[in-house]
Order: C-alpha cells, then sequence, then structure tokens
C-alpha cells in the first residue's frame, strides 16, 4: 500500500474566532506502517471481533495527521474537518483531539470519504468541559475494501452535554471502539447508522461509563446489512458505584436484507448502583411483509419501498442533519440499497 | 431520613441442620487416576463406563478454568472428597432408609410430598441415591424412573444410546470433571403417547462437609408423551467449599413435551457448576422453570437446542443473590429447525453486597427460517452494596426471523409504590406486593406447593421505604 505523498485533509472550516487551532503535524510514516498494520487488523482488531482497535501509543507513533482543536467561544457555523482520500493518499491514521471549553457550545464534522481502497485508522479524543455543549457528527464513505478502523474517546465533564452522531457506508473492514466517561449531571447520547453489504465485517463497541450521579447516556444503533456482511455490535452501559439518579438507554436494531447476512449482538447493562434506570433493547429481523405490502398497495414498487423502509429506521440520525447534508446521505443510501441488489 | 426496607437474606434455616457426617465410604480428597478407578471399582461398574470416565479426567487435565464469570480461585479439587457413599441402600420405602436420613428428607419435606402430589421420588443423600420410588400405575404404562446407577445395569442399551450425547465430555472443564466422577442421579424414560399427570421429583441433599456432588440425570420423553420433572437441591452450610457439578441430559422427541422444574437452595458455601441441555426434536418442547436462591457462587446456564422444526422452549428464572453470592445465571437457546420458538424470561433480585448476572446465548443458525425469540430480563437491586449485570449474546445467521431482547435494571419504583398506597394499601403491604409480584411469573409456574415454599424462601422484612 502506498504511503501518503500530500497531506490528506481537504478542507477544515475552523476559521472562526476563539478556536485554537492547530499544530498540525504532517508525519509520514516510512518503514513503521507494516509493523502498524500488522498489529492493528491481524493482531488486536480483527481477530477479536469486538472492536478492539491498535494500541493507542501505536496510532499516536504512526499517525499522518494530527490536530488538537480548542474550541473557546460558542460556534454558529459547525467546524468541518473533509478528509478525502484517494488512490494517492490511500493512507490515512489520524489523531484528532477536540475540547469545548465551559459554557461554550459547537458543532463539529468530520468527514472521511474515498472512492477508492484506503486503509484509515482514526483516535479521536473529545473533551466536553463543564456546561459545555458539543455536536459531533462523523461520516465514513471510504471505499468498499478500505479498512476503517476508529476509536473514539469522550469525557463529558458536570454538567457538560455531547451529542455524538455516526454514519457508516461500511467498508471491508469497519470496526469503531467507543468508549465515554461521563461525570456528574452530565449527558452523552450517541446516535449510530450503518448500511453495509457483500462481505463486510463490521464491529461496532460502544462503551457507556456513568460515573457520577445524575448522569445520563444513551446508546441508539441502527443498521441494515445484506450480502454476505457480518455485523458485530457490543454496547456496554456501566453504572459505576456512585451513579446514583442515573439513567442509560441502549437500544440496538439491525435490518437484515439478505439471508446470508449475520448478526452478533451483545447488548450489556452492568449495574454497581442501586438507584438508576437502566434499560436495553435489541432486535434483528427482515422488513416485515405487511410493512413492504401497505407501501406497495400504495403504489410504491418493492425496491423504492424497501428504500423508504430503511431510512425510516434511519431517521434517528438523519432527522438532526442540515438539509445539504441530509440530501447527500439519503442519496448515498440510495446508491447503497441499489448496489445491494 | 426513611430507614430502607429490608429484604431478608433468603431463610436457609430450614435447610441448615447439619447431620453428622457419618458415612460407609469416602474417597480421598483430590482429583487423580486411582480416584477415579477406585470410584468406579466402588460402584462395581461395566468398563465402558470407566473408558467415560478416564477419557473425561484427561479432558479435565486439558481444559482450562473459564476466562470469564466468577472467580473460581476458592475451588481446590485436592480439597475435595469427590465420593461419600452414605449408610444405607437404595430403598423403596421411607420405613426402610435409616433414620437419621430419612428424618432429614422428613424435614425437607419429601415424603410428604410424594404422598400427596408426586408421581415418584428419588433422593439422593451425598454420592448414593437412598430412595427411589415411583407410583405402580406408571410402572404398568412403562415408565421407568431409577437412579442412574441401576439403569446402567438394568438398561444398558438405553443408557449408552443416549449418555453423554446430549452433553458431550469435552463441553468445559467442569463437565469433563462431572464424567470423571459422576454418581447417583434420575434416569427416566417416558414411553411414546404416555401423558404424566403429576411430577417426578429428585431431590439432591448433601450433607458431608468437603464434598462434591455429581449427579447424572437423564431423561428421554419419547414421541408424544409428556412429563413435569422437578429437581430440588440443598445442603447445610459449612465452613469449607463444597462442590456441586451435575449433568442434566433431556431429550424430547416428537410431539413430546417436557417440565423441568429447579428449586437451588444450596447453602452459602457451595460453587455450583452445574450443566443442563436439552435436545427438543419436532413439535417437541421443553420449559425450564429455576430457582436460583443459595449457592456461594454459581455458574448455570441451561440450553435448548432446538433441533427440530416447529419445536419450542420457554424458561423461565428467577435468582436470588444475598450477601456473599455471586450468582451468574442465564439460559442458552440454539434454533437448529425451521420454525422454531423461545421465550426467555429471567429475574433477578441482589442485595447486600450479593451479584447477580444474567449471561445468555440465543443463536438462530441460518437453516432457522422463520423462527422466533423473545427474551425479557429484569434486575432488581435493592441496596447500592449490590450489583445486576446482564451480558446477552445474541447470533442471528438469517434474515427470516424475529428476534427481540429487553432487560431493565433499577430498583422498586417510586409511582408504582404510590399508586398502590393511594389505593389503600399501607406502605410496607406496596412493597411487599411488589417484590412478590416480581417473583410471580416464576412462583405461578410452580406446582402450588413449591411456590408457597418460594414465596417463604423470600422473606420480607419492611421497614420504611425501600429504595
Amino acid at each position: 500500500m502506498e504511503i501518503n505523498k500530500s497531506p490528506i485533509l481537504t478542507s477544515v472550516n475552523y476559521g472562526i474566532n476563539n478556536i485554537d487551532f492547530p499544530q498540525s503535524e504532517i508525519k509520514y510514516s516510512h518503514g513503521k506502517f507494516n509493523s502498524f498494520t500488522t498489529c492493528g487488523t491481524e493482531n488486536c482488531s480483527i481477530k477479536t471481533n469486538y472492536g478492539i482497535l491498535a494500541p493507542e501509543f501505536l496510532v499516536k507513533q504512526n499517525q499522518n495527521f494530527c490536530t488538537s482543536i480548542v474550541i473557546k467561544k460558542t460556534q454558529d457555523e459547525p467546524i468541518i474537518l473533509n478528509f478525502d482520500l484517494d488512490k494517492n493518499n490511500s493512507v490515512l491514521i489520524d489523531y484528532l483531539s477536540i475540547k469545548v471549553e465551559n459554557f461554550v457550545n459547537a458543532k463539529v464534522i468530520i468527514k472521511y470519504k474515498s472512492n477508492a481502497d484506503v486503509y484509515h485508522n482514526s483516535l479521536i479524543n473529545i473533551n466536553a468541559t463543564e456546561n459545555s455543549n458539543l455536536d459531533v457528527l462523523v461520516i465514513n464513505d471510504l471505499g468498499k475494501n478500505s479498512t476503517n478502523l476508529i476509536k473514539f474517546n469522550n469525557l463529558v465533564q458536570e454538567n457538560g452535554k455531547l451529542y455524538y452522531k455516526i454514519i457508516d457506508f461500511c467498508s471491508n473492514y469497519t470496526i469503531h471502539n467507543f468508549n465515554s466517561k461521563i461525570e456528574e449531571n452530565s449527558l452523552c447520547e450517541l446516535k449510530s447508522i450503518y448500511i453495509g453489504g457483500e462481505n463486510c465485517l463490521i464491529d461496532l463497541n460502544y462503551t457507556q461509563n456513568l460515573l457520577e450521579q445524575n448522569s445520563c447516556c444513551s446508546i441508539d444503533c441502527v443498521g441494515a446489512i445484506s450480502g454476505n456482511a457480518t455485523k458485530n455490535f457490543k454496547g456496554t452501559i456501566d453504572f459505576k458505584k456512585g451513579a446514583t439518579k442515573s439513567k442509560g438507554y441502549e437500544n440496538e436494531m439491525c435490518l437484515l436484507l439478505s439471508n446470508t447476512a449475520k448478526s452478533k449482538a451483545l447488548p450489556m447493562l452492568l449495574c454497581g448502583e442501586e438507584d438508576v434506570d437502566g434499560t436495553h433493547s435489541s432486535s434483528v429481523g427482515k422488513i416485515g411483509d405487511k410493512e413492504l405490502f401497505y407501501l406497495m398497495s400504495r403504489g410504491i414498487d418493492r425496491n423504492e419501498a424497501i428504500r423508504i423502509f430503511v431510512k425510516a429506521k434511519f431517521n434517528i440520525v438523519l432527522k438532526d442533519l442540515d438539509e445539504q447534508t441530509m440530501k447527500e446521505i439519503l442519496d448515498r443510501i440510495d446508491k447503497e440499497l441499489d448496489n445491494e441488489r | 431520613m426513611m430507614s430502607k426496607t429490608r429484604l431478608d437474606e433468603l431463610n436457609t434455616n430450614i435447610y441448615d441442620f447439619k447431620n453428622k457426617d457419618d458415612y460407609a465410604y469416602k474417597i480421598d480428597k483430590g482429583l487423580s487416576k486411582e480416584i477415579v478407578e477406585e470410584i468406579s471399582r466402588q460402584k462395581n461398574e461395566p468398563s465402558w463406563v470407566l473408558d467415560i470416565r478416564l477419557k473425561a479426567l484427561e479432558t479435565y487435565n486439558k481444559l482450562n478454568l473459564p476466562t470469564w464469570g466468577p472467580n473460581l480461585d476458592e475451588l481446590k479439587m485436592e480439597e475435595i472428597a469427590t465420593y461419600v457413599r452414605p449408610k444405607a441402600d437404595i430403598k423403596d420405602k421411607w420405613e426402610d432408609v435409616p433414620t437419621e436420613i430419612k428424618d432429614t428428607f422428613e424435614k425437607l419435606g419429601i415424603p410428604k410430598a410424594e404422598r400427596e402430589y408426586l408421581a415418584g421420588v428419588g433422593a439422593q443423600y451425598d454420592s448414593e441415591v437412598v430412595y427411589h420410588s415411583i407410583k405402580d400405575e406408571l410402572l404398568s404404562q412403562g415408565v421407568i424412573y431409577t437412579d442412574f446407577d441401576s439403569a446402567i445395569r438394568e438398561y444398558p442399551d438405553l443408557v449408552k444410546e443416549y449418555f453423554s450425547k446430549c452433553v458431550p465430555i469435552f463441553d468445559h472443564k467442569f463437565i469433563a470433571l462431572h464424567y470423571a466422577v459422576f454418581s447417583g442421579g434420575s434416569f427416566v424414560y417416558v414411553p411414546k403417547g404416555v401423558k404424566l399427570e403429576m411430577p417426578l421429583q429428585s431431590y439432591f441433599r448433601l450433607n458431608s462437609p468437603e464434598s462434591g456432588q455429581f449427579e447424572h440425570t437423564l431423561i428421554i420423553v419419547d414421541e408424544g408423551a409428556s412429563l413435569h420433572f422437578i429437581e430440588g437441591c440443598s445442603a447445610p452450610k459449612y465452613n469449607k467449599v463444597n462442590l456441586h457439578a451435575g449433568c442434566v441430559e433431556l431429550f424430547v422427541k416428537e410431539n413430546a413435551y417436557l417440565r423441568y422444574s429447579t428449586i437451588e437452595n444450596w447453602s452459602k458455601n457451595m460453587l455450583n457448576l452445574n450443566t443442563k441441555k436439552a435436545i427438543v426434536e419436532q413439535n417437541g418442547q421443553v420449559d425450564w422453570i429455576s430457582g436460583s436462591f443459595g449457592s456461594h457462587i454459581s455458574m448455570l446456564y441451561p440450553m435448548s437446542i432446538l433441533k427440530g422444526d416447529n419445536s419450542k422452549t420457554e424458561y423461565t428464572g428467577i435468582s436470588f443473590a444475598g450477601k456473599n453470592q455471586n450468582l451468574d445465571t442465564g439460559f442458552k437457546v440454539v434454533h437448529v429447525g425451521k420454525n422454531t420458538s423461545s421465550v426467555v424470561s429471567s429475574k433477578s433480585i441482589s442485595k447486600n453486597g450479593g451479584i447477580a448476572t444474567y449471561r445468555s446465548l440465543v443463536r438462530i443458525l441460518p437453516n432457522a427460517t422463520n423462527s422466533k425469540c423473545s427474551v425479557t430480563c429484569d434486575g432488581l437491586m435493592l441496596d447500592d452494596l449490590s450489583r445486576s449485570d446482564t451480558i446477552p449474546v445474541n447470533d442471528v445467521q438469517n434474515s427470516d426471523v424475529e428476534f427481540s431482547h429487553e432487560a431493565k435494571v433499577g430498583k422498586i419504583s417510586e409511582k408504582a409504590i404510590f399508586y398502590l398506597m393511594s389505593r389503600g394499601l399501607s406502605e410496607e403491604d406496596a412493597k411487599a406486593m411488589i417484590v412478590r409480584g416480581f417473583a410471580n411469573p416464576v412462583s405461578k409456574e410452580l406446582p402450588m406447593e413449591y411456590a408457597v415454599e418460594m414465596n417463604r424462601l423470600i422473606n420480607l422484612e419492611l421497614e420504611g421505604a425501600i429504595g
């Protein structure tokens, strides 16, 4: 695999006051890359089935893009980081650190896009400090035979709010490892949608740790898989001792669009505190004949009915997107579903 | 400040009485080839059984302890005697059973239950069955209900055909241990079309300290037959660890029905590492009712393999983890045949530092089209010293299924208490009603007498508010 010859970040929309940005370092990982991929994909990630990525220090050692963003003032416009990869820029190992300061509201959009097959491994650290409010949207749309590994580390401090949304057009290996630490009176909400087909291995490991009282979290994960795709989902809500009056909600839903797609789910609820409210639910199945029949009896053809149904399920994330992004995503979902038939 | 509602530790006094450790033979502590051969010699077994024992011992030595679940460091096989023969041979009349042992089972209410509502009873004391009986009319219908040693002698072909075929010796380390040193247990065969109106019950009592019980239960319910089998277990409390590693193999043939109920109330020094599995053929159904109240550590995950088309299973379980208890329980189901269905309902209550874990597996294989599975599990925590974890694995391998899983964990709802109080109930009555209601899905599945016993086990002592 060719090592990047130029920076991959194609656009950064952070030209707004009061953002510390960035000491962007471009490092090339000649010589180290092979050992890194071996460790990341063979020894750690893929064999475990549960999205354990390469150790963080290896990402930091091998990164070819690194940035640290500190948001000091409320932003009206989203901060956008676009990573467009292509045949000549086929390796991205990025380390992003984003911090919102006290009483600041902001929105960050991170897009990884490529038509070519690429290798991508990210470490995204988010720190939502006291009374801050941060929206993060991550869109992964890489070539079909790409490897896409992302580690999300989040710290939500007192009274902070972090709303995370992840949209995944899954590539061959899509492995996410999401881990949040949620402090007193704070909230971390994760909504994730994914669509995968062919021989995709989708491995999602989402963990929300409720550390202190009155903290809240949710994991809402909806996906549609087809072909021979295999999805492993492990969601954990962990009420640590001291997290009194905390609430956790977890929902996982997987639509199987082919007979050979496989879904494995492990929605865990760990509870070391008495006065908490934790629920989880998980469901798997195909699109109901009744639902399809209803739509088709209204004159909609079968394929369109399936598209409508899938998009309706994805509404948990789609409804919060801006118009242009929503349109792009809806078009991509249509394209993806058409390809799978 | 309101004091918290107290839910008493399970009242195990009725089970916690010790007889003198008086035995006819107790094997040396530990586990070795010589010990396994000696057990076989003591039991005067055919050579094919010894071959299985030795192969299992070899497997046991090769396998590792599980890397998950409760810590089993306390288990030291070199301190456990795997075979204790009581001073009694098997009898079919209670009058013939030695007084002390008979009194034990009297206190546990077994002879009374037999007189009133059971079709047959087996009673095991330490490693051997001391009493076994079955109603004559069942014998005339061809029903076999006997202890496992007698079954090996009297029905060798039938036993050979099924023994270790449902739970293979290499399943895990403790089942290998079981096959190496198994002793006692029950064998049931219900012929085609015979439907038993009254249940059969086997009761397992472990009296000897620092010993293990490794009974093997093998039940075959032939085509179109039906059976309700009840298993009860208890032991007095000692300071040293006791071990229970039994095995239950159930074969449910076409159109047959089996209900397997367990009220397990081992003492708080017991490591309960039991294995239960059922294979269900076409249109068959197996229902599990499971109450786990005792033991220090339990790792118990009954399993149904829905092999035949249209086969069904239901699991209803409750566990109560009190002080110094770590109950890791759950259910496993594998859907193999088409149109199979499973319904799982699990409840757990944890208090006073107890750890209740629900661990489960649902696997729907590619050919199990049009299968349905519904899982619900609820955890109730009564104080902040305890833990309640839910760890379900759901593995769905075809699209033509309906699968749902729900779980909830938390304390008793203040709203529910308020609602009941607004209907005229006192606060104490409201809370008692909620806790008993929580356990109700299990108790309603049990015969009346057992439901009463279970409610007695959960003895509420209410002071002030829950929460």
